[in-house]
């Protein structure tokens, strides 16, 4: 089941809204907007973090889409837009009338804005606190020990050491210490900081704990 | 040696890594101008006497097929020789020119380990040169010993040395510390007066040479010997410096080392007739007029560094072969033909190890297995 | 119906954390075998076997962090021995295996050989003690290229009649393409992307000093280098008129994507190494589009062909008056279909094809 909301529109030529299906959340839907007439106006990747959606518990908040409409969209203001699955075409929903907002042009002229404007890497590990339900389905079918360092793998980039293993483990095991905790932990250590690595979005394809 | 055409010289990209050439293939003129290593300048100056305006390069393997490989033939134009001067990391070759090698700092034992690793590694290669300078290696390839045709090239004339400095042997009966710190602590002193002695002999010790038992057994009884010849005089020169022997304390350690490690029984006072040179000794110092001079040197020195004017001039040169007995063959002919002669003597040293060989400068019969 | 042949690879250089040059080339080789309907390929690291689904997860994520954390996990409980009889294919060095009745291993380059001094003494170690024995058992001799064909010829000729190419390809997942439309635009200015460090087999050094020279000075065109600045770089730019130091800029270790991103905004690419086996950033660059300024040695004319501009990575000169022709936009409008063409001869296909065959004879 396909659910989804088109947000708004950005006077910097942006469609804005969210899409996600139920059945499989963390793989990114491409989605279009069309007008009434059918056309398609902008069509992009619902995969993008947001707060209020991970808040909502849609896909971990990472459903958001923000796409580049064809049109200028000045002339979107009073029009009906319908938002699609464009792999199947089948309607999520429709809008009339979206709420138009100004907003500023945003220019990427600098390495460490591109960076942080890449949607395939988390900005920031507080970017999975609304991955506990896919954490603990980790936990439930492979085992805290499996958990443990598969996050060792995916935060530090090495295999878990038997000391990590052993008290982390077991405070998880006492729940102590929550899934994410653990990731939060490892992420605010001096060996993170010191060797800061990057950390793959949950849904790309490089995410262990799908 | 060299068969008709020009002739390139490829050189140790490693001794060029501070300075920069106008391109991959350039005049000798432009290496010539470059500050590199004193040994590097003697041997392209060496070989670049043997070629007419030759041209010289330090990465021949860069231009493996295709269009880099058309361009250097562009470069290289009417080239038909290739020298390659290798330190023993690496043997280049140019498909299609007559390939020779001449190796040189083998007495680096770090250069002297990565040849043998070489030619065991890639035997193929080794067997496909047409020539070895200066040098006697042989490889196994199968069930067969490749061993490139040996030349023998030496200088007319052997260049520019700093003055050299002595230290008297003084061994400590405790350790090679105490000794090489005894041996700082003494001081320089001056040169000997050849003339004041009615022999002498001369050891360049290499770092290769140094962790050879043989050598090192050869090196031990010999001073052992000349303590109790007042009337002979021993110079030992020290290993040159490299990243492992950098200093005079190195030098000294790694010398006092090998002679402590060979087992041979010798006083542990200072010696006035035995002394440590810190670097090559020059042509000059040896004179023309003293008839006893002897030296003694294995694979891994440079003995080109010196004119077949003193070696002709020298009483004895003794060359303890490589322990793997290859080249020995080899090594009989390029002696005899800088000197002259065959060799006097081929000395049994010990059941694992090979002769010693022996050109004596007045002795013409040979005096076999003493 | 017939069973399909069988195929052991060894993925051992997957299991690194981060992947770049023969990693990368291990995981191509894994993809495309997978693909082909023509074997039954399964998977092994050190001549344990590997199940299929671990070492895809390690090709969707890109690293072997997981793949090793799973195997040491596992290797308590122990894995299956590989199939001794299938024949064996190592990605790349199979140190002296001999277990398998049919062996094959990958020679990337020769650089160990013949130019040892840009190595670790450990590393030349590592990759010829066991070269020439490898050679001797392998069946086939796998090499990334003709250049390492070439090489290997050369320095092995018995070796010679066994020698083939296997040639790697690129593929950037399909969602990157619709990611980047939706994405604000860069405004970088004029760049040209560059590979390199100041290793001297990189050969960075050459830019560096090309910096200060008037037509590099003139074009307006910044340099940005993939990955970090590495150490005794500031040495070398503080010896430069700040002005000149200020247009080469280190995008430090960036994610796949945003190298996607940074090479199809690029002009072009700047490859100054002096020797590679094959160079896949310069097959990547022509995927979308993009030129390459390169060496004219060792693998680059092969797998740039006539999209690229080429010089004596030892000639200053030379490199600037081929970064002055590459700097003009008709010559890379004229060139930028050369380089999708030249990039769609190399294909999964491709790469598959000659060990499908050596399996199959």
């Amino acid at each position: 089941m396909l659910r989804g909301y088109v947000d708004g529109i950005a006077s910097s030529g942006y469609i804005e809204g969210w899409a996600l299906s139920l059945e499989a959340p963390l793989d990114p839907l491409t989605v279009a907007i069309l007008d009434d007439q059918g056309r398609e106006l902008a069509w992009g990747l619902a995969h993008l973090y947001r707060e209020d959606l991970s808040a909502a518990g849609f896909a971990a908040g990472w459903c958001g889409f923000y796409v580049r409409s064809s049109v200028p969209v000045s002339r979107l203001k009073q029009r009906a837009l319908t938002l699609v699955d464009r792999g199947s075409g089948t309607e999520i929903v429709r809008r009339y009338p979206v709420p138009y907002a100004q907003d500023q042009d945003t220019v990427l002229s600098t390495i460490a804005e591109i960076v942080a404007a890449d949607p395939t890497m988390t900005a920031s590990i507080y970017q999975l606190n609304g991955c506990d339900n896919i954490l603990s389905m980790y936990v439930k079918e492979r085992g805290v020990d499996a958990y443990v360092a598969t996050s060792y793998a995916y935060v530090l980039g090495r295999t878990v050491d038997p000391s990590g293993l052993a008290s982390y483990g077991s405070l998880m095991r006492e729940n102590s210490l929550t899934p994410f905790q653990l990731l939060a932990i490892l992420s605010n250590s001096e060996e993170f900081r010191s060797k800061p690595r990057l950390l793959a979005a949950p849904n790309s394809a490089g995410f262990p704990f799908r | 040696m060299l068969g008709s055409g020009r002739t390139v010289i490829s050189v140790p990209a490693f001794d060029l890594r501070n300075v920069d050439t106008t391109g991959s293939v350039f005049e000798v003129e432009e290496l010539q101008r470059l500050s590199i290593p004193e040994d590097l300048r003697r041997a392209v100056s060496l070989v670049s006497a043997l070629c007419k305006k030759p041209l010289c390069m330090t990465r021949p393997e860069i231009f493996t097929h295709g269009a880099a490989r058309r361009w250097l033939d562009d470069q290289l134009g009417s080239v038909r020789n290739h020298i390659c001067l290798s330190d023993g990391s690496a043997i280049k070759v140019i498909d299609g020119l007559a390939n020779h090698v001449f190796l040189f700092r083998l007495d680096h034992r770090r250069n002297s380990e990565a040849m043998g690793n070489l030619l065991s590694w890639a035997p193929e290669l080794f067997a496909q040169l047409r020539s070895q300078i200066n040098t006697f290696h042989g490889a196994r390839l199968g069930d067969r010993l490749v061993q490139p045709p040996s030349a023998v090239l030496l200088p007319k004339a052997r260049g520019p040395d700093s003055k050299p400095e002595f230290f008297k042997f003084s061994p400590s009966i405790h350790s090679t510390e105490e000794s090489a710190t005894r041996v700082m602590a003494n001081g320089q002193v001056s040169e000997p007066k050849l003339q004041e002695f009615s022999a002498v002999t001369y050891i360049p010790v290499t770092e290769h040479s140094a962790n050879d038992p043989t050598f090192s057994k050869l090196l031990a009884q010999t001073i052992a010997a000349t303590y109790f010849n007042p009337e002979h005089c021993l110079l030992i020169r020290l290993p040159r410096p490299n990243e492992n022997v950098a200093d005079l304390f190195q030098q000294l350690s790694v010398t006092l080392d090998a002679i402590r490690g060979s087992g041979v029984v010798m006083p542990r006072i200072p010696a006035p007739n035995i002394l440590l040179s810190r670097n090559d000794l020059p042509e000059s110092f040896f004179g023309v007029s003293h008839h006893h001079i002897d030296i003694m040197f294995d694979s891994s020195f440079d003995f080109w560094l010196y004119t077949q004017a003193l070696y002709r001039r020298l009483h004895a040169v003794s060359y303890v072969p490589a322990t793997d007995g290859h080249g020995v063959k080899a090594v009989i002919q390029g002696f005899s033909s800088i000197l002259g002669r065959p060799p006097a003597a081929r000395r049994k040293i010990s059941d694992a190890t090979p002769q010693l060989l022996q050109w004596t400068r007045r002795s013409t019969s040979a005096a076999r297995n003493k | 119906m017939t069973a399909k042949p069988k195929l052991t690879l060894d993925i051992g250089p997957m299991l690194d954390d981060q992947w770049t040059g023969i990693p990368v080339f291990t995981s191509r080789l894994a993809q495309c075998l997978i693909r082909h309907e023509g074997i039954d390929v399964e998977f092994s690291v050190q001549l344990t076997r590997i199940p299929k689904a671990l070492v895809l997860s390690a090709i969707n994520a890109g690293s072997g962090t997981m793949l090793r954390a799973d195997l040491e996990r596992a290797s308590l409980n122990g894995y299956e021995l590989v199939d001794r009889y299938a024949p064996m294919l190592f990605a790349t060095a199979k140190n002296a295996c001999t277990i398998g009745q049919r062996e094959a291993s990958t020679v990337h380059d020769l650089s160990t050989l013949v130019m040892p001094e840009v190595h670790e003494d450990a590393n030349v170690m590592h990759h010829m003690r066991h070269f020439k024995q490898d050679l001797a058992t392998d069946e086939v001799v796998f090499c990334v290229s003709e250049s390492t064909r070439s090489a290997l010829k050369l320095h092995y000729p018995s070796v010679a009649g066994k020698a083939r190419t296997l040639y790697q390809y690129v593929e950037w997942p399909e969602s990157y393409a619709a990611i980047e439309r939706n994405l604000p635009e860069l405004k970088l200015g004029r760049y040209a992307l560059v590979v390199g460090t100041l290793e001297p087999r990189k050969n960075l050094g050459l830019l560096i000093r090309a910096l200060s020279r008037p037509e590099v000075r003139r074009s307006g065109i910044r340099f940005i280098v993939m990955g970090k600045k590495g150490w005794k770089v500031d040495d070398v730019l503080a010896e430069l008129a700040p002005e000149d130091a200020s247009r080469i800029i280190f995008s430090g270790f960036v994610s796949e994507f945003v190298k996607y991103r940074l090479m199809r905004n690029a002009e072009f690419l700047v490859y100054p190494s002096i020797y590679e086996g094959f160079g896949i950033p310069a097959l990547e660059a022509m995927s979308l589009g993009k030129p390459v300024l390169a060496s004219m040695t060792s693998s680059f004319p092969e797998i740039i062909g006539d999209a690229g501009v080429f010089f004596d990575p030892l000639s200053i000169t030379e490199f600037a008056a081929a970064f002055t022709e590459m700097a003009q936009k008709r010559r890379q409008a004229e060139l930028a279909p050369k380089a999708l063409a030249v990039a769609r001869a190399f294909n999964w296909q491709r790469m598959a094809a000659p060990v499908v065959e050596w399996v199959t004879r």
